[in-house]
C-alpha cells in the first residue's frame, strides 16, 4: 500500500472519528463513555503494554480531549453580552485552546519517537574528513576555556584531520580598544592569555575586530577563516567526549543531504530547581525530556534541529546559507530551519557526547531561558514555520511545536489568575454546571494527566512541567510582550554558566513569586469567607477554589526554586575507575584507583595505607591517559583523607599548570561518555501519576515552608539592600 | 320564550347554588371571623342582577372550557375564547361570574381585572374568602365582535401576613363555570343559523360541548365512516377541546346551550320530525342548520345516498376552517410550530412584560412541536432571558423553567447588587418535551431582604423587585428529526401518521358503542392536532401490516394474531386465576437482581442521574402488556412489515366507551404516551408505559446534519453503544495510525 493511500485512509477515519466525537450527547453519555475510556487507558499504561496499546491509549486520549474541547467551544462560553464575563472567558477559553493544541502538536511529534540509532563508529576503511572544531567564547573564565579545548584535543580522531578553534568575542579589536581603560586592559590581557593557551594545547586562536552578530557573527568568522569539509560546534562550557567525532562523522557519509547531526546536551551540574529542590540525583533533568524524547521524536519528521553546540554541520549546506543564520537571537534554531527549507536533512543521535553546564542560579536560569523564548518568537514572527516554502508538513508542524511551545508563560499567567475573576470579582467566566465541570473538565484534566505521563513519564514526573512553566512564566511573559512589541529588539545576553551559590541567600528574581503566593493565600482566605457567607454557590466556590489551591501550591514550591541553596559547583562529581600510580611522601609510586572526578579535583583510593599523605601534603598522579598527551603526571594536593579499613581514600584538588595538565583532566573527566548515559538512565524512570503527585505535594509542602523561612532570614536584608 | 325565561331563572339560581356549596376556609384566624361578617355584604352586590319581571329576555352564553377556573399566586392570568354570531355580537351584553378566593388573600391589594378583546374592563377587589361574590360587567357596545373574542382574567393577589415564597402557594381565586356567563340581552340569541358560526354552539354550564348524533345505523360501515369523519369536522369547528358524543333517537325537546343535535342520514331514513327535508337531501348534499320549532340548534347533514352525505360534510370545514384567527376556546394564545433554528419572542406568545413586587412570579406559554421531535435525549432549549432585579433581591433567589410540569433547570440570581439580564441563556434539556403541544412555564422566586421584616401590608406595598420583558426569547436549536415508534404521543398530539395518510383503516367492534368510542378518539386526536384523520371502515382480516390502522374494540372480539401483533396479552385477566406461586416467584426474581454489586452499582450511576438499564448493552424487546381488568387501554405497535397500528381496548364495549371519554378529558389526554397507556375505572392518572425498543423512522428528507442529530440522540438513549462506537472507531484509527506512520516519516 503507498504512502498516499494510507494517509487517505487514515484521514477518512479521522474524519469519522470526529463526526462521531462531535455528536451533541447527552452529559450522562459523555460521562459513561469517559470514564470507561479512562479506565481502558488505566489498563493499558498499568500492564505497560507498548507499540500499537500505546496508540491505543493516544487515541483514547484524544477523543476526550477532542469532545473536551467541542463542548468547552459550544457550551461554556459567558455570553457575548456580558463583557466583563466574556473577555475574561474567552481568555481564559483561548489559554485552555491552545494547551489542547500544543497537546496534539506534541503527539503529533512524539506519537512515535525514532529508536536509538546503533553506534556506527568510523571504520578503518572508511575517508577520513576534515574537521573544523569551533569553540566559541565570550566571557569564560581560563580554566573553563583550557578544559573544554583540551578535551576538544583529546577526541578520538586522527590528530591532522581536525582543527580545535577558539572564537574568543571577548578579545576582539573592538573590545581591546575598549574606550574604559579597565575594560581594555583586561581584554587585552585575555587576548594574549588564550592565544598562550591555545599554542600550548596546539589549538588555533581566532577573534575578530567587532563583536557583530553575536554568536551566529563570531561563528560565521570561523566560517571565513577555516576550510574544513564539517563544523563542529562546542559552547565553551561543554566539553566533548573523546568519541564525539566518531560517533557523529560517519553519518554524512551516508547522506550527502545531511547538514547536522545533533547530540543531546549533558550537565554535570544541576539546573537551578534541581539544586533547591534537591531532585538532581533522583528526577530526570528537565532538558532530558527535551533531549530523551522531543529531539527523537523531531528526528522522526526529519526536523531535529540545531542546539548551538554538541552538533557537527556540513559546511557545504551551511555556505548555502550564508553560513549561521543571525537575524534572531537563536541562531542555531533558525540555522536548521533555513537549511531545512532548503531541503537538507538533519539527524539527532541520542547519546550524551557533551558534558557541560547549565546556569547555577535562578537569575541567569532565567536568563537563559528569555533569549531562547525571544528567539523562539522572533522565528514565530519571521519565518512563520506553517508556511514557510521549502518545509514538509510534517516539519511546518514540528518547527510549530518547537516554537509556539514558549507561548507558554501566557496560559500559565492566565491559569494562575482566572480563579481570582471568579473570588475577587465574582465574574462568571466559565459557564457549567457542576455536573458538567466534572463529566468534562476533571475527566479532561485526568487524561490530559495521564496523555502526558504515559509520552513523557520516563523523563517528566507529574505536575513538574507545571513547576517549570510557572517559575520561567512569571519573568518570561513581559520578555514575550517586549518580542511581541518590537521583534527585532531583543540582544543576545550570553548565559553565565560558571557562577556558584557561596552562601544561601534569595534570588534577586524573587520577589514577584513572594507576591503572588500572598495572593493566592488571601484567595484561599476568599474562598473560605465565600463558602460560608454565601452557601446557595458553594459547590462552584469550592471547584474554583480547588483550582487556586493547585496553583497555591505550585507557587509554594516556586518559593523554595527562587530561596538558592549555597553549593559549590566543583562539587559535583563523575565516578570513574582507573588506574593510577600516587607518588607517596617518601617519593615511592603507590597503586592506587582513581574513583571519582570533578572539575577542581579527584578521589583516590589506596588500598595499602595512605603512604604518608596526608591533609595538605602536595603529590602527584600518574596514569595511562586514553589519547596520545605525551605526559602522564600532573600535580595534586590533598584535601583530605578518610580511612576505610586498611586503605584510605584520598580527597585531592588539582594544580594545572600547563596544557598538558587540563589535557589529563579532560582525559578523566570526558573519556568516558557511557559513565554519561547510564547516569541518565538510573534517573530516567516512570514513577507514575499518583505516587509522582504524593511525592510533588511533599516537595511542594517542604519547600513552601523553606521558602517562607528564606524571607523571614534573608527578606529584610535584601530589602535593606534594595533601598 | 316563557321557556326561554325559565330556563334563565334557573340559571341564575345556579349562580348561587354552587356558591353556597363551597366550603367555609377551616382557617379560622381573627382576621377571617372578620371576614366572617362580610356575607351580607356581598350579598346585595349579587342582588341587583337578580331578575326582575320587566326584564328583556337574555339569553346565556358560557364561557369556561372546564368545570371551574382557578387562578393561582401572586399573578395569575387565566383566558379563554368564546365565539358569537353576528347578531350576539351585536346584542347588548354584561359579563358576570362568581367567585370564591383564599382566605389569605388580602383583600386591600389583591385584584381581579377582566379583560375582553383587550379592552379593560374594570378591577375588582378580590375580597371573597367566605362566600362567592358576583362580579357583573356591562360591556360597551361593539367591543365584541361576530367570531372569536378573547376573554382574559388577570389576578394580582398577595398574602395578607405572610412574605414567604412558601405564602404565595396558598393564594388562589376560583370562578366556577356555571356562573360564568356573556348574558346577551335579546330573544332566540342562543340560535346558530350558519356553518360558519358552528362554534357559537358554545358550551354547557360545565363547560362541555355535546353533540347528539341521530343517525339510523351505526353498525353500517359507510354510515360509521361518515358520521366518524363528521365528528372530527365538526370538532373542529365548535373550536373545543373536547367532545361529547350522544347518540339519540329524537331531536332535542328543548334549546340547551352547548348542546347540537345532528342529524345525519341519507334523505331515505330522515327522522320523521324532519320529513320537509327529505325532498331537498333527495336532490342533492345537504349539510346546514335547519330552524326547528324547540329553537335547539340542530344540523342535517343528508344526501340521496351514504356518499352525497359524506360529501355534504366537507361543507363544513369549508365554512369553519382552521385557521390562525379561529383558536381553540381553551388556547386563546399563539401557539406556533417551533421547528429547529427558530426563536420566538414571548410577547408573540401573549406573555405581558410585567413589573412585579412579589415573591414568585410564573409566566406561562405554549408551542407546538412537530411529531417526529427527536431530540428528548440530547438536545438543550434555550431562554434567552431579558429582565431586571433590584438589589433588594438576595442570593437564594432563583429562576425556575418547568418543561410540561416537569422542572427543567434551576438558575440561581447570584448577584446581590441587582442586576440586569439582558439575552441571558438559560440552557435547559427538552427531555420533558414532546410531538404536539407543550407548556413551558417560567417562575422567578424572589428571596427579598425586605420580606424579611414583613411588616403589615408589605406584601403589596413593597417596591417593584422584578422586572420581566416580553422580549424574552424561547430557542429551540436545530433538533433532530426521526419518529421514534411506537408513540401514543405522535397521535395525542399530532395525529400522526394518521392525519397524513391517504386513507386510515379503523376495525371496529360490535355494537354502537365501539363506534362512539372510535369517534372520541378520533375527535379528540382531531381536536388536539387540528387535522381530520381520514378514516376507512376495515375489518380485522383484511389488515394488512404494512399499512398504518387503527382498532377499536374490546379485548374478547380481538383475534389472537391481532393481539400478539398490538403487543398487548390477556396476562392480568388470566392472572387473576393463576396461583400466589407465580407471585412469589415475580417477587423472588426482582429481590434477586438487588445484590450488592448492582446495589453499588446503582447508587453511584444515581448520583449522576442514570440507572443500571442505561447501561445495557443488549438489545431489548417489548414484552406483552398484559391488559388489567378494568382498564381502558390506548396501545401502539409499530409492526415489522412497516404499519403503525394503535388500538383501542378495554374489556368490553360499555367500559371501553366510558373509558375513552375519560381519557379524552385535556388532563388526561395529555398523561398519554409511551406505546401503552392505560386508565383504570377508579383512577385519575393515565398509566404510561414506555417503548423500550423503539423502531426509528426517518421522515425528513435525507441530510447529513439531521442524521448526525438523530444519532446523537440515539446515543444518548443507548450509551454503551456510543462508548463501543467510539471504541471502534478509536480501534480503527490506531491501525490507521500505526499503518501511516509506517510510511510517513523516517522509520530507523
Amino acid at each position: 500500500m503507498n504512502r498516499t493511500l494510507t494517509i487517505l485512509i487514515w484521514s477518512m477515519v479521522s474524519a469519522a472519528m470526529l463526526v462521531i466525537i462531535t455528536l451533541p450527547v447527552s452529559l450522562e453519555v459523555h460521562l459513561v463513555t469517559a470514564v470507561l475510556l479512562i479506565v481502558a487507558m488505566g489498563v493499558i499504561k498499568t500492564l505497560k503494554l507498548d507499540g500499537n496499546w500505546r496508540l491505543l491509549l493516544l487515541t483514547f486520549g484524544t477523543i476526550i480531549v477532542l469532545r473536551y474541547a467541542f463542548w468547552r467551544t459550544t457550551s461554556t462560553l459567558p455570553p457575548i453580552t456580558a463583557l466583563a464575563d466574556f473577555i475574561p472567558g474567552l481568555i481564559l477559553y483561548l489559554a485552555e485552546m491552545y494547551c489542547i493544541m500544543m497537546l496534539f502538536l506534541s503527539l503529533f511529534v512524539v506519537i512515535r519517537p525514532l529508536p536509538l540509532r546503533p553506534s556506527i563508529r568510523l571504520q578503518p576503511e572508511d575517508p577520513v574528513p576534515f574537521v573544523d572544531v569551533f569553540i566559541p567564547t565570550y566571557n569564560e573564565d581560563f580554566e573553563l576555556l583550557a578544559g573544554t579545548l583540551a578535551a576538544a584535543k583529546a577526541m578520538d580522531y586522527p590528530a591532522d584531520r581536525f582543527t580545535v578553534w577558539l572564537l574568543d568575542d571577548g578579545g576582539t579589536e573592538a573590545k581591546r580598544n575598549n574606550a574604559d581603560p579597565d575594560s581594555a586592559a583586561a581584554a587585552q590581557d585575555r587576548y594574549e592569555q588564550l592565544q598562550a593557551l591555545c599554542s600550548e594545547l596546539d589549538c588555533r586562536y581566532l577573534t575578530r575586530s567587532r563583536n557583530e552578530h553575536a554568536k551566529a557573527g563570531n561563528l560565521n568568522n570561523g566560517l571565513a577563516n577555516s576550510s574544513g569539509e564539517f563544523i563542529a560546534v562546542f559552547d565553551a562550557d561543554h566539553a566533548p567526549a573523546r568519541d564525539f567525532l566518531q560517533e557523529t562523522v560517519p553519518y554524512f557519509a551516508r547522506d550527502s543531504r545531511l547538514f547536522l547531526v545533533q547530540t543531546p546536551h549533558f550537565f554535570l551540574n544541576p539546573d537551578p530547581l534541581e539544586r533547591n529542590l534537591r531532585t538532581f540525583e533522583t528526577m530526570p533533568s528537565e532538558n532530558e525530556m527535551f533531549y530523551g524524547i522531543i529531539q527523537r521524536g523531531l528526528d522522526r519528521w526529519n526536523a531535529a534541529f540545531f542546539c548551538g553546540s554538541a552538533a557537527l554541520l556540513r559546511r557545504e549546506a551551511l555556505l548555502t546559507n550564508n553560513g549561521f543564520a543571525g537575524r534572531s537571537i537563536t541562531e542555531d534554531c533558525e540555522t536548521a530551519i533555513e537549511l531545512h527549507s532548503k531541503g537538507w536533512n538533519s539527524i539527532y543521535v541520542d547519546r550524551p557526547l557533551v558534558a557541560g553546564l547549565q546556569p547555577a542560579t535562578f537569575a541567569s536560569f532565567i536568563g537563559q531561558r528569555t533569549r531562547w523564548a525571544q528567539g523562539m518568537m522572533q522565528i514565530l514572527l519571521f519565518s512563520f514555520p506553517l508556511f514557510k516554502s521549502g518545509l514538509k508538513l510534517g516539519q511546518r508542524l514540528c518547527y510549530m511545536s518547537s516554537t509556539l511551545f514558549w507561548l507558554f508563560p501566557l496560559p500559565r499567567m492566565i491559569f494562575l489568575f482566572a480563579p481570582f475573576c471568579y473570588l475577587f470579582f465574582d465574574l462568571q467566566i466559565f459557564t457549567a454546571s457542576g455536573g458538567e465541570f466534572a463529566a468534562y473538565t476533571l475527566t479532561y484534566v485526568l487524561v490530559n494527566l495521564v496523555m502526558q505521563n504515559s509520552l513523557f513519564g520516563r523523563w517528566r514526573w507529574p505536575w513538574i512541567s507545571e513547576l517549570y512553566e510557572y517559575i520561567q512564566s512569571v519573568h518570561l511573559l513581559g520578555a514575550l510582550i517586549s518580542v511581541a512589541r518590537n521583534p527585532s529588539k531583543p540582544t543576545f545576553n550570553v548565559t553565565a554558566k560558571d557562577e556558584s551559590v557561596d552562601k544561601a541567600r534569595l534570588s534577586e528574581l524573587s520577589r514577584p513569586f513572594y507576591l503572588i503566593f500572598l495572593l493566592l493565600i488571601l484567595a484561599v482566605a476568599m474562598t473560605v469567607y465565600k463558602v460560608a457567607a454565601e452557601p446557595y454557590q458553594a459547590e462552584i466556590t469550592i471547584v474554583v477554589g480547588g483550582w487556586n489551591i493547585f496553583n497555591l501550591i505550585l507557587a509554594g514550591c516556586a518559593l523554595g526554586v527562587v530561596s538558592e541553596r549555597r553549593e559549590v559547583r566543583s562539587s559535583r562529581r563523575v565516578n570513574v575507575e582507573r588506574r593510577c600510580e600516587v607518588r607517596g611522601a617518601d617519593g615511592s609510586w603507590i597503586k592506587g584507583n582513581i574513583v571519582n572526578v570533578s572539575s577542581g579535583g579527584l578521589a583516590l583510593q589506596l588500598p595499602s595505607g595512605a603512604a604518608g599523605l596526608g591533609r595538605g601534603a602536595p603529590t602527584s598522579v600518574r596514569f595511562t591517559p586514553l589519547s596520545d598527551i605525551g605526559a602522564n603526571e600532573m600535580a595534586l594536593f590533598v584535601r583530605s583523607a578518610t580511612s576505610q579499613g586498611k586503605g584510605v581514600e584520598l580527597g585531592c584538588r588539582f594544580m594545572p599548570e600547563s596544557g598538558k595538565d587540563y589535557r589529563l583532566i579532560a582525559d578523566l573527566l570526558y573519556a568516558n561518555s557511557a559513565n554519561w548515559q547510564q547516569r541518565q538512565r538510573s534517573r530516567q524512570v516512570n514513577i507514575g501519576i499518583i505516587r509522582g503527585t504524593i511525592r510533588f505535594l511533599a516537595i511542594s509542602v517542604y519547600q513552601t515552608g523553606r521558602g517562607l523561612g528564606y524571607l523571614l532570614r534573608f527578606g529584610s536584608g535584601r530589602g535593606a539592600n534594595n533601598d | 320564550m316563557i321557556r326561554t325565561r325559565l330556563l334563565l331563572a334557573a340559571l341564575l339560581s345556579s349562580v348561587v347554588l354552587p356558591a353556597l356549596a363551597q366550603p367555609v376556609p377551616f382557617d379560622m384566624t381573627p382576621e377571617s371571623d372578620l371576614r366572617q361578617t362580610q356575607p351580607p355584604a356581598s350579598a346585595p352586590a349579587a342582588t341587583p342582577v337578580a331578575p326582575q319581571p320587566v326584564l328583556p329576555p337574555r339569553s346565556q352564553h358560557f364561557l369556561l372550557p372546564s368545570g371551574s377556573f382557578r387562578l393561582t399566586g401572586e399573578e395569575s392570568r387565566q383566558a379563554l375564547v368564546v365565539y358569537l354570531t353576528q347578531a350576539q355580537a351585536e346584542a347588548p351584553a354584561r359579563l358576570q361570574l362568581s367567585y370564591l378566593n383564599a382566605v389569605v388573600v388580602a383583600p386591600e391589594v389583591s385584584h381581579l381585572d377582566i379583560r375582553v378583546n383587550g379592552t379593560d374592563l374594570g378591577r375588582s377587589a378580590i375580597a371573597s374568602s367566605s362566600a362567592p361574590s358576583v362580579i357583573a360587567l356591562d360591556l360597551p357596545g361593539g367591543l365584541l365582535r361576530a367570531g372569536a373574542n378573547t376573554i382574559e382574567f388577570l389576578a394580582s393577589q398577595r398574602h395578607r401576613t405572610d412574605c414567604t415564597v412558601a405564602s404565595t402557594y396558598e393564594l388562589w381565586t376560583q370562578i366556577d363555570s356555571s356562573t360564568a356567563m356573556l348574558s346577551l340581552e335579546g330573544a332566540d340569541l342562543g340560535q346558530v343559523r350558519q356553518l360558519a358560526d358552528l362554534a357559537a354552539v358554545g358550551l354547557d354550564a360545565n363547560g362541555n360541548t355535546t353533540i347528539r348524533l341521530i343517525t339510523p345505523d351505526l353498525t353500517q360501515p359507510e354510515a360509521t365512516r361518515v358520521a366518524i369523519d363528521l365528528a372530527q369536522k365538526l370538532a373542529l369547528a365548535l373550536r373545543v377541546p373536547n367532545l361529547h358524543i350522544e347518540q339519540a333517537a329524537t331531536l332535542s325537546e328543548t334549546a340547551m346551550p352547548g348542546v347540537l343535535d345532528v342529524v345525519l342520514g341519507p334523505s331515505g331514513q330522515l327522522p320523521d320530525s324532519l320529513v320537509q327535508y327529505a325532498a331537498q337531501a333527495g336532490s342533492g348534499s345537504i349539510a346546514a342548520l335547519i330552524p326547528v320549532p324547540t329553537g335547539a340548534n340542530t344540523l342535517l347533514v343528508s344526501g340521496p345516498d351514504w356518499a352525497s352525505v359524506s360529501q355534504a360534510t366537507e361543507a363544513i370545514m369549508t365554512a369553519a376552517p382552521v385557521s390562525d384567527g379561529r383558536p381553540r376556546i381553551d388556547l386563546p394564545y399563539a401557539i406556533p410550530t417551533m421547528l429547529g433554528g427558530q426563536a420566538v419572542s414571548l410577547a408573540d406568545l401573549g406573555v405581558p412584560t410585567t413589573e412585579f413586587n412579589g415573591r414568585r412570579y410564573r409566566t406561562l406559554f405554549q408551542f407546538e412541536l412537530p411529531p417526529d421531535f427527536y431530540a428528548n435525549l440530547y438536545g438543550e432549549a434555550e431562554l434567552v432571558l431579558d429582565a431586571a432585579y433590584s438589589g433588594d433581591v438576595q442570593p437564594g433567589s432563583e429562576i425556575d423553567i418547568y418543561a410540561n410540569g416537569q422542572i427543567a433547570s434551576a438558575t440561581p440570581l447570584l448577584r446581590t447588587d441587582g442586576g440586569m439580564l439582558r439575552h441571558t441563556i438559560i440552557r435547559f434539556p427538552m427531555t420533558n418535551l414532546r410531538a404536539g403541544r407543550n407548556e413551558l412555564e417560567v417562575v422567578v422566586n424572589l428571596n427579598a431582604q425586605s420580606d424579611q421584616v414583613c411588616s403589615p401590608g408589605w406584601t403589596g406595598e413593597a417596591p417593584v423587585r422584578f422586572v420581566f420583558s416580553s422580549s424574552t426569547q424561547f430557542r429551540l436549536p436545530d433538533y433532530a428529526r426521526a419518529a421514534a415508534l411506537p408513540n401514543l404521543q405522535g397521535l395525542t398530539g399530532s395525529a400522526w401518521p394518521y392525519a397524513e395518510d391517504q386513507q386510515v383503516p379503523v376495525v371496529l367492534g360490535e355494537g354502537p358503542q365501539a363506534a362512539m368510542a372510535a369517534m372520541t378518539l378520533l375527535v379528540r386526536a382531531a381536536t388536539a392536532s387540528g387535522k381530520v384523520l381520514p378514516v376507512t371502515i376495515a375489518s380485522e382480516g383484511v389488515l394488512r401490516p404494512e399499512e398504518n390502522a387503527i382498532l377499536i374494540m374490546p379485548l374478547p372480539e380481538m383475534s389472537q394474531p391481532t393481539l400478539a401483533r398490538i403487543g398487548l396479552s390477556h396476562g392480568a385477566i388470566a392472572s387473576g386465576a393463576t396461583d400466589e406461586g407465580a407471585v412469589l416467584d415475580q417477587f423472588r426474581s426482582g429481590a434477586s437482581q438487588s445484590n450488592v454489586f448492582n446495589g453499588a452499582a446503582s447508587w453511584m450511576l444515581g448520583r449522576v442521574g442514570l440507572s443500571l438499564d442505561d447501561l445495557r448493552v443488549l438489545p431489548r424487546r417489548d414484552e406483552p402488556y398484559p391488559v388489567a381488568a378494568d382498564s381502558v387501554v390506548l396501545a401502539q405497535s409499530m409492526q415489522p412489515e412497516g404499519g403503525l397500528w394503535t388500538v383501542l381496548t378495554g374489556n368490553d364495549e360499555a367500559s371501553m366507551l366510558a373509558g375513552m371519554q375519560r381519557l379524552a378529558v385535556t388532563a388526561q389526554w395529555r398523561q398519554v404516551g409511551g406505546r401503552v397507556s392505560t386508565l383504570a375505572a377508579t383512577d385519575t392518572n393515565v398509566t404510561a408505559v414506555e417503548t423500550v425498543a423503539p423502531v426509528l423512522k426517518l421522515t425528513q428528507p435525507f441530510s447529513i446534519w439531521n442524521l448526525r442529530l438523530v444519532a446523537a440522540n440515539w446515543f444518548s438513549g443507548n450509551i454503551l453503544i456510543f462508548t463501543a462506537a467510539l471504541g471502534a472507531a478509536a480501534m480503527l484509527l490506531m491501525l490507521a495510525t500505526a499503518l501511516a506512520l509506517g510510511r510517513v516519516g523516517r522509520q530507523k
